[in-house]
């Protein structure tokens, strides 16, 4: 695939961009809504968590006495290493903004640095609750690195491409030819949709609704943060819920737009998916309990053999 | 001796060790020999410049110079030990030797002359634990010279010639097998890295700097050389059995690095992980050079080479940091210090950074060896042979658990150390850095962020050393400004851009904090950290060291051998104690499991040896030294024939 | 047509792994039928692609069999004997799901080497077939229920009816039959045996 890129290209890179990021609340308050409702309550407005932003970033800061520079710099490292991710993801344009960049060891690399940071970020107010949810987050993230490896090399090896934007568009043009297994990709979803679960915080894992100190993970984080730095690490954790989304929408089924033309039906299409999604995501959370921690490596265990398989099937070449 | 005396020859060997350095890092450069020679008596010594050792001496010196500048202060701690300074310069001497020669003699020489000057350094502290760990590391290191003693015998029967000149693919398994042996031994090597845990604490931090980042790399340069210069390139499941040590290495490095609290044990384990990784390279590229994929095994040689550079530059300033914090805050142990950021602004950062690169993050240059490992086993994966497919799959799997706990690990290291509230009183109360410190930390720093930005020279240097050693280059284009490879026949090009990373992640960090700054509320109040609203201060409440490593310890709990206990009071009743007390020892399993126990043999065999033959008497000793001598001719008149 | 049947026999060692990663005897249960469920639209992907009405017919008893018959029966002992969970387990859960892939890894190698030409539907059938095997047995020795090895062994049946379809487009309809019988009479007794062993055991202390 050509990754040239001229104006036009640049310009509706840009503009997808700017949509998925803005989308990204959305889809969080999508979940939260359809949850609410699973349980027969009201439920917020749909487009609540724009107004919480907001309202976060007229709010002033309070830093604690202990915080040093970490604390100011970590929310914004976080939320770019989120953001430059999320470029790289040819949502519904397949040239999508960072697309030169998305090679897939990178891209699990550099949602490492997020996690680095996020932790040094816990442990920087000397409070005993972030230190508690920095090691939770590592714990999970070693435990999922693998698969998520796993997951992008399957990828890889099955396309034979390096980076994520030419393995969809390897995928998309050979899924309607019959020549593509339908095996793997499914497979795949499995393991992904298990690892979106632990990474994001979502409910068998983690509960990002409550705030007690002994099961939280991702809260327990922020929990010094606030002001426009809650506000921030609320974004980031949005749009890393929305990068998962969007692998998951990919994986299933892409349908990318390569001129602009085509582009209103792929949006509305990446929309539509990632709805289907969030619907699943509010299932599973409002089926399970949170998980006690320490069983949380048996379904990791079984997300990391699943992508193990995805990979054998892709090298044996289905 | 005076104190005017010993720091005269502090300051001398200081500065005849920062000159070393400097002249052998232009020396490539000024002299462009090939061979030379001293003649001494009896055997003269030969030595040759290739790329391979360019390469090697480079990194040496670079070394010695950042650390030797560092002495500069920091050698004040040892003031009263001014013989510390005079065995450094020899110590890099016969290291930057070791790599220039180009015989046996001269090999030997300079290797068992490296090994006794850093041993001597080793136990220069004096105190008893590093005596201990100065015997133990004598014992493994003699052990390693050994095997590589007997592989330059065999070597030397089968060629008859003590040139290395005269060496070209001609050695076989069982000679690959023992030099390996004996270089993994140095290098620390999976089940050979028992040393490496005790020498480094015990070590004097401008020491362990130069042991951990340039020693370490002479036994790699051993196996190298052996490797791809005298083995014959006939042996894949060689390839295949470093690559499992290394994957197993590094692993097992980075599971003990996560649980330590002394910093400079945690450290050396850390080497152990990145030897592991680098091991992975060479093993990969072996295979690869065995079974004739020219592609993979360029690449997996330049991770190899890539990885030994970055980790030298990392951990020495690492290392240096350790000395800093050292002589300001007087402890080694993480949960004793904290909030160090605060009182060492400009160092601090210099730590975080060189933190980052050898934790792999991204735009910095600890990721760009990982990424040419992994490029290069994804596509060993691609190849017909079976056994690197399986191989090479559970290398990628040792290798992402790994990449995770070394993240996990040295936000640890860095969370615990320079965050939050300090941990004890000698941490309030830490000094600040000098100027000498903080320059002689910034330079390897600056480096690691340089070849992390910009890699393309190196690149292209590297690939001039895979050229001469193998006759394929890295395939890959560095015209483009950027890195692209391509695997296999049929494998795209994978390719990363560090420049646009870098740039892109900068930019809209620029522009989502200016977006932030106009739209928000930019009013700030400092307040106490929320303690559940208890007003009292209690640093002790905050997270500390080996609670940030618990959870992955307990999944791994059997990599581990671990004790732990709880004492308190016995009278009081169970939710009024005055005082408890926790504590954990957490040990090398391997150690536990393996060593003691042959340790205990040995020491029960030599016991009855000395009972039944009664040492004592000098006839019987006389006796076996010549049934040794008699045994040792019949060996070698079955090995010559 | 092939690229479903692939999907399918992939979701049967899906479905045995996960019965590695759970203690739970119902979902166990639940999991078993899912399996036979994707064992049999695999047969019915075969007979498509063949065309052989043998298949159809097999399709059809897999389906009235082990999707609905031993499921109802195994439900109905666990109903009688109020187990809910495997206890005491030999291998912990990631350990034995790491096992499970361990062995799959190997049952690949070792297909690369048995299979030299292409069967059905690709060699991928026998990779599937002797992992789901070997995990099956890995099921039955390191679990303590007598349910659980039930399961192991239903698994391990299911392994080799893939096998025998992929590999002969059909077994004989009559020996096909037989060993359906088979199965359900095997089933039967177990089923027998529990509950018996549930009943002695509230005087000897033993567990079912």
């Amino acid at each position: 695939m050509d990754i040239s890129l001229n104006y036009e290209k640049l310009l509706l890179g840009i503009l997808q961009f700017i949509i998925i990021i803005a989308l990204a609340p959305f889809f969080a308050g999508l979940i939260h809504k359809l949850k609410q409702n699973f349980r027969g309550q009201k439920g917020i407005n749909m487009f609540q968590f724009y107004f919480n932003f907001g309202k976060l970033l007229r709010k002033g800061v309070v830093l604690s006495d202990e915080a040093s520079y970490i604390s100011i710099i970590s929310p914004y490292i976080i939320l770019s290493v989120y953001l430059i991710v999320l470029g790289m993801m040819p949502a519904f344009y397949i040239y999508s903004l960072f697309s030169r960049l998305s090679d897939i060891i990178v891209i699990v690399y550099t949602l490492g640095a997020g996690v680095f940071f996020l932790t040094l970020y816990s442990l920087d107010q000397g409070s005993p609750f972030g230190g508690l949810g920095g090691e939770r987050e590592w714990f999970f993230t070693m435990l999922s690195e693998p698969s998520l490896i796993f997951i992008f090399i399957t990828l890889a090896i099955y396309s034979r491409k390096g980076m994520l934007v030419s393995i969809f568009d390897f995928i998309q043009k050979n899924a309607l030819g019959g020549h593509f297994s339908i095996a793997i990709p499914f497979i795949l979803l499995i393991s992904l949709f298990i690892l979106g679960l632990s990474e994001n915080a979502r409910i068998p894992i983690d509960n990002p609704e409550t705030h007690l100190e002994l099961t939280m993970i991702h809260e327990a984080i922020i929990l010094e943060a606030s002001g426009k730095y809650l506000g921030i690490f609320e974004y980031s954790s949005y749009i890393k819920l929305s990068i998962f989304l969007t692998l998951m929408s990919l994986i299933i089924f892409p349908y990318i737009a390569y001129t602009p033309i085509d582009i209103p039906l792929a949006l509305g299409l990446y929309i539509f998916k990632m709805a289907m999604f969030c619907f699943m995501i509010s299932i599973v959370e409002s089926l399970n309990p949170k998980m006690r921690l320490f069983r949380a490596p048996n379904l990791l265990s079984i997300a990391f053999i699943i992508s193990l398989i995805a990979m054998i099937l892709s090298i044996r070449g289905v | 001796m005076g104190s005017g005396t010993r720091d005269f020859i502090r300051y001398t060997g200081i500065y005849i060790s920062i000159g070393a350095g400097l002249f052998f890092l232009f020396f490539p450069f000024l002299f462009p020999l090939k061979e030379f020679y001293f003649y001494t008596f009896p055997f003269p010594l030969t030595f040759k410049i290739d790329k391979l050792s360019v390469f090697f001496i480079i990194i040496i010196s670079l070394i010695s110079f950042f650390v030797s500048v560092f002495s500069i202060t920091y050698g004040k701690e040892y003031r009263e030990k001014p013989h510390i300074f005079l065995l450094t310069p020899a110590f890099i001497l016969s290291m930057i030797f070791v790599v220039l020669s180009n015989d046996i003699i001269t090999f030997l020489i300079f290797w068992e002359l490296m090994s006794l000057s850093s041993f001597f350094l080793v136990i220069s502290e004096g105190k008893p634990e590093s005596k201990k760990a100065g015997l133990l590391y004598f014992i493994m290191t003699h052990i390693g010279t050994v095997f590589i003693t007997a592989g330059f015998v065999l070597l030397y029967l089968k060629s008859s010639s003590l040139s290395f000149g005269g060496y070209k693919n001609i050695a076989g398994i069982l000679i690959l097998g023992l030099m390996i042996t004996g270089f993994s031994v140095k290098a620390g090597l999976f089940p050979f890295h028992v040393w490496l845990p005790h020498a480094h604490p015990a070590t004097p931090s401008n020491i362990s700097a130069i042991m951990s980042a340039a020693m370490v790399n002479v036994a790699v340069y051993g196996v190298i050389r052996v490797l791809f210069v005298f083995g014959l390139k006939i042996y894949p499941f060689l390839g295949i059995i470093l690559l499992v040590f290394g994957a197993l290495s590094a692993f097992f490095g980075i599971m003990n690095a996560l649980v330590q609290t002394d910093i400079k044990r945690m450290l050396a384990f850390s080497t152990i992980e990145n030897i592991g990784i680098i091991y992975m390279g060479i093993g990969l590229s072996f295979w690869a050079y065995s079974t004739s994929h020219a592609i993979i095994g360029s690449l997996a040689f330049m991770a190899a080479l890539l990885h030994i550079l970055n980790h030298s530059l990392s951990k020495s300033s690492l290392f240096m940091g350790s000395g800093v914090l050292v002589k300001n805050v007087r402890s080694r142990n993480m949960e004793e210090l904290g909030g160090l950021a605060k009182r060492m602004g400009f160092f601090s950062v210099l730590f975080l950074i060189a933190v980052m690169s050898i934790s792999a993050i991204p735009p910095l240059n600890g990721f760009l060896g990982e990424w040419y490992l992994y490029v290069s086993l994804v596509g060993a994966t691609q190849t017909s042979n079976l056994y690197i497919i399986y191989f090479s799959i559970i290398s990628i799997a040792l290798l992402s658990l790994t990449g995770a706990i070394a993240g996990a690990a040295f936000a640890k290291l860095y969370g615990i150390t320079f965050l939050g509230k300090h941990r004890s009183e000698k941490a309030r109360n830490a000094g600040k850095t000098g100027i000498i410190e903080n320059i002689s930390i910034f330079m390897p720093v600056f480096l690691c962020v340089a070849i992390g930005v910009y890699p393309y020279p190196l690149i292209s240097f590297l690939n001039g050393v895979s050229l001469y050693l193998s006759g394929t280059k890295g395939a890959l284009s560095n015209s483009g400004h950027f890195l692209a490879v391509q695997t296999f026949r049929n494998f795209s090009y994978s390719s990363y851009y560090p420049l646009l990373l870098i740039s892109g992640i900068l930019g809209l960090l620029f522009i989502g904090a200016i977006l932030i700054k106009i739209f928000s509320n930019n009013s700030l109040r400092r307040y106490k950290t929320w303690g559940c609203g208890i007003e009292e201060e209690n640093r002790a409440a905050q997270f500390s060291g080996s609670g940030f490593s618990y959870g992955i310890m307990k999944v791994f709990s059997t990599f581990y051998s671990r004790a732990s206990e709880i004492k308190f009071d016995s009278e009081v009743k169970k939710y009024f104690r005055k005082d408890t007390f926790y504590s954990e020892e957490i040990g090398d399993i391997l150690e536990k499991r393996i060593y003691d126990p042959i340790k205990r043999i040995i020491v029960k065999i030599s016991g009855y040896a000395d009972s039944i033959f009664e040492t004592g008497s000098m006839n019987l000793s006389l006796l076996f030294i010549f049934l040794a001598l008699v045994l040792c001719f019949i060996i070698y008149l079955f090995l010559v024939k | 047509m092939v690229r479903l049947a692939e999907l399918f026999s992939v979701l049967i060692l899906i479905s045995a792994v996960l019965n590695a990663g759970s203690p739970f005897i119902k979902f166990g249960i639940k999991l078993y039928s899912f399996q036979s469920l994707m064992l049999a639209l695999y047969t019915l992907m075969v007979a498509l692609y063949s065309n052989t009405s043998a298949l159809y017919l097999s399709f059809l008893f897999i389906i009235l069999f082990k999707v609905v018959i031993i499921p109802y029966f195994l439900f109905n002992t666990l109903k009688r004997v109020e187990i809910k969970r495997e206890i005491d387990l030999a291998l912990g859960i990631p350990e034995s799901v790491l096992f499970a892939g361990s062995l799959t890894l190997l049952s690949n190698i070792i297909a690369e080497r048995v299979i030299k030409t292409t069967v059905t539907f690709g060699s991928l059938i026998f990779t599937i077939s002797l992992a789901t095997f070997l995990i099956g047995a890995m099921l039955m020795i390191t679990r303590k229920t007598l349910f659980s090895q039930i399961i192991g062994f239903l698994t391990i049946d299911n392994a080799i009816f893939l096998a025998g379809n992929s590999f002969t487009h059909g077994m004989p309809l009559l020996v096909e039959f037989g060993v359906l019988f088979d199965l359900l009479a095997a089933v039967l007794i177990l089923s027998l045996i529990i509950i018996h062993i549930k009943k002695s055991s509230l005087k000897t202390g033993l567990r079912s």
